[in-house]
């Protein structure tokens, strides 16, 4: 599962999740793209049972993935009173908002491509749509 | 390779700036967007507005991002071309578009499509292409704008690749991308095998991020030691 290698700080703050994506709302790398419409934190977990279920549902080509989970996030232990300090690191999510192009793919026809994708939706926790590569993207 | 034919668009002339007056644009049926040219840099980008039917009319020409428009704006007729277009990044709504006015022997630069001629035979090989620069930036003069760029790809075999230095450009066309850009490439396909063994492997080893902090810290006591 994805997970970065080195961090500055173990913990980090919740942050919020408005607005829009602005970068990296076009398919930059493979003739089709994932993206997503809705906000939410994806966990790793998540992000690679989607992956998982593209590789399954094409065989060849390749796959891109463009959201990574660079943000720990913190849960109490079951049973403990509040206080006492954050809670220990749970999880890595990659914090998506509306427009983010989550995966891609290319080397197989539109219909598999399509097929693959909406797979790999019912993995993820937001609603999604499937894109195209076009030339007006600039 | 060959050189477009013009479309036109008439521009109309809007009073009032900001958000709220754009919002109020757009649910009335307008795209606001602006004009300009090179001498106008000083004095300021002229407001102006296009009705969203038309627009998305002209949108749909292929490869119109990239041709030369005979703007009806408020100052008169001018050449020009669309400079930038802002989109709803989740929908397929237009927010603001920019126009750019040219003059015959004003050099401009515009981004025009990689055409893309054959089947690789790397492909018909069991490979994969990857199309790493779908666009390149070229200088020319308005008049001289290409359709695209085109590359024959039929001899492209497995391991590669096609680079911006091998793209022939017209006459009177310079590509201003770096030479060494990959422009496409045949990958040798990679077989799925079982990765859940891999997997499963990779999840024992519980692995942790390391804290930047922590591991200089690690790194100086085994040092003084």
């Amino acid at each position: 599962m994805l997970i970065p290698k080195r961090v500055k700080y173990r913990k980090q703050q919740r942050g919020r999740r408005k607005g829009m994506c602005f970068r990296g709302n076009a398919v930059a790398f493979g003739d089709y793209g994932l993206q997503a419409l809705e906000a939410a934190w994806v966990t790793n977990p998540q992000i690679e049972s989607a992956r998982v279920t593209i590789s399954r549902r094409i065989k060849k080509g390749k796959i891109w993935i463009r959201i990574f989970p660079d943000k720990p996030f913190t849960k109490k232990p079951t049973e403990t009173r509040m206080g006492k300090g954050k809670g220990p690191v749970e999880g890595w999510v990659a914090v998506v908002r509306p427009g983010r192009i989550l995966f891609e793919i290319a080397g197989m026809d539109r219909e598999m491509a399509h097929e693959a994708l909406k797979l790999a939706s019912y993995k993820l926790p937001i609603k999604t749509r499937v894109v195209e590569r076009t030339l007006e993207q600039r | 390779m060959s050189v477009q034919t013009t479309t036109s668009i008439s521009l109309e002339s809007r009073d009032g700036k900001g958000k709220k007056m754009a919002r109020r644009l757009r649910r009335e049926g307008w795209i606001p967007g602006v004009f300009y040219t090179h001498e106008s840099r000083h004095e300021g980008a002229l407001s102006v507005k296009i009705r969203t039917s038309e627009m998305i009319r002209i949108l749909a020409v292929p490869g119109v991002t990239h041709h030369l428009l005979e703007l009806d704006t408020p100052l008169g007729f001018r050449r020009g071309i669309i400079k930038n277009i802002q989109k709803n990044p989740c929908k397929e709504e237009i927010w603001h578009i920019d126009f750019y006015g040219v003059q015959a022997d004003q050099k401009i630069t515009i981004t025009v499509p990689i055409n893309l001629l054959g089947e690789a035979v790397g492909v018909e090989q069991g490979g994969v292409m990857e199309v790493v620069t779908s666009q390149v930036e070229v200088e020319c003069l308005p008049d001289a704008i290409p359709e695209g760029i085109d590359i024959d790809i039929s001899n492209l075999e497995i391991g590669s690749a096609v680079h911006v230095s091998d793209l022939v450009a017209p006459e009177g066309v310079e590509i201003k991308n770096d030479p060494e850009d990959v422009v496409v490439l045949v990958a040798a396909q990679r077989v799925m095998v079982e990765e859940e063994e891999i997997e499963e492997e990779e999840e024992e080893e519980g692995v942790e991020p390391t804290i930047v902090g922590e591991e200089e810290e690690e790194g100086g006591e085994e040092g003084e030691k």
